[in-house]
């Protein structure tokens, strides 16, 4: 049997058993993440913990929140790198 | 300045005031709204696929370009079904810029792993050589607890689901096509066998080691 | 220094079925799931091949302990008489 031998670092460990709670669904998700990336543009990190949850356990939903993020904050001509490297940290990128 | 053709975005948002009125009502008006529209889901697109191009093995502008505007026209035909839930939560580009986005993102890793064989192989769990060796030791401990709660406090779906997911990095709606299932019920399959997990784990005290270790409070 | 092995097979029988398969397509990968899962042959080739059949939900069905077959049945649509669903 070829098995395929994966480093276990605290990443994969912490992916496996990430506290979820309070549930958001993927679909709950879509519904609110343009409202959510721009508070996060206009400085409330705080808001909307459930979204911040979802995006930490979720990565697709995470990628795709981080897209509409830069184009919102082309939009309103302000720079996302700070609030895209938050993003990112909790989503484990 | 982005490279994200801002022209599009200007254009659209300081010629149009109200969205949902200009794309609803028949006329040259309308006929506008919706070039503009499309051109936002253009741009939208656009910026996943180039955001996600290492995804594919790094293609090529054209292909890039084709995807973008495929994705943008599956994405004009879902802003426009979904036109009358706009609330003004947000701008109208933000709102409509998700549909784009969301579609972008499904259709480069539907073709990412069209061609990748899902095998999950046995896998085994090793701790991080990188390790110290006292805290190679922990690792590999948490490790052997974290395994046995896989294999006795979780459905045999739950752990199919979980292990595909995250140990094997299948993307959610590349496993939810296979399945013919939705996104939305793997999520829950997934957030379910988490909170499996992590109940087992209070349980026989090693919750907080493993948060620990993965730099959570 | 000796590597301390943990391993984890939870579906051990799904990768050999995968790794069976000279090439595997959609079909087939779903086969296996179904198989592994339980499913007799024939059942599984079926739902397998039929791009409808929520594999999520059957196995999902399944783990609360209802048989293969009978969850194939609860979630199989209502057809018209023409056939129809």
């Amino acid at each position: 049997m070829n098995n395929r031998h994966r480093p276990l670092g605290p990443d994969v460990l912490g992916r496996l058993t990430l506290d979820t709670d309070p549930w958001l669904s993927c679909d709950d998700c879509f519904r609110l993440v343009d409202e959510y990336v721009e508070a996060l543009l206009a400085g409330h990190r705080d808001v909307m913990p459930p979204m911040r949850v979802h995006l930490s356990g979720c990565p697709a939903c995470a990628e795709e929140a981080a897209t509409l993020l830069v184009l919102a904050a082309d939009d309103a001509g302000v720079d996302p790198a700070a609030t895209l490297a938050w993003l990112d940290s909790v989503a484990g990128r | 300045m982005t490279t994200l053709g801002r022209d599009a975005a200007e254009t659209a948002s300081s010629g149009i005031v109200d969205w949902v009125e200009s794309l609803t009502v028949p006329g040259p008006a309308q006929d506008e709204a919706m070039r503009l529209l499309h051109d936002l889901m253009v741009r939208a697109a656009r910026c996943q696929v180039l955001r996600m191009r290492s995804t594919l093995g790094g293609v090529g502008l054209a292909v890039v370009e084709e995807i973008a505007n495929q994705s943008a026209d599956e994405a004009m035909m879902a802003v426009l079904r979904k036109l009358r839930t706009f609330e003004g939560r947000s701008r109208f580009t933000t709102w409509a810029y998700k549909f784009a986005v969301l579609q972008a993102a499904t259709d480069v890793r539907s073709r990412a792993w069209r061609d990748r064989d899902v095998h999950l192989d046995g896998l085994e769990l090793l701790a991080d050589k990188g390790t110290a060796p006292e805290q190679y030791a922990e690792a590999a401990d948490l490790a052997a607890v974290v395994r046995t709660a896989i294999e006795t406090e979780l459905s045999p779906h739950q752990r199919r689901i979980l292990v595909a997911l995250v140990v094997d990095g299948v993307p959610i709606d590349v496993l939810a096509d296979r399945l013919g299932a939705s996104r939305n019920a793997l999520y829950k399959t997934l957030h379910d066998a988490r909170k499996r997990l992590r109940a087992h784990l209070r349980d026989t005290g090693h919750l907080a080691d493993i948060d620990r270790q993965a730099g959570r409070s | 220094m000796q590597q301390t092995v943990v391993s984890i097979h939870p579906h051990g029988l799904l990768a050999r079925c995968l790794r069976r398969q000279t090439h595997v397509d959609v079909r087939s990968w779903r086969l296996c799931w179904l198989l592994d899962a339980g499913f007799d042959r024939d059942l599984a080739e079926r739902l397998a091949a039929d791009p409808s059949a929520d594999l999520h939900a059957l196995l999902e069905l399944v783990d609360r302990g209802c048989p293969p077959a009978l969850a194939a049945s609860i979630l199989e649509p209502v057809r018209a008489p023409d056939g129809t669903p």
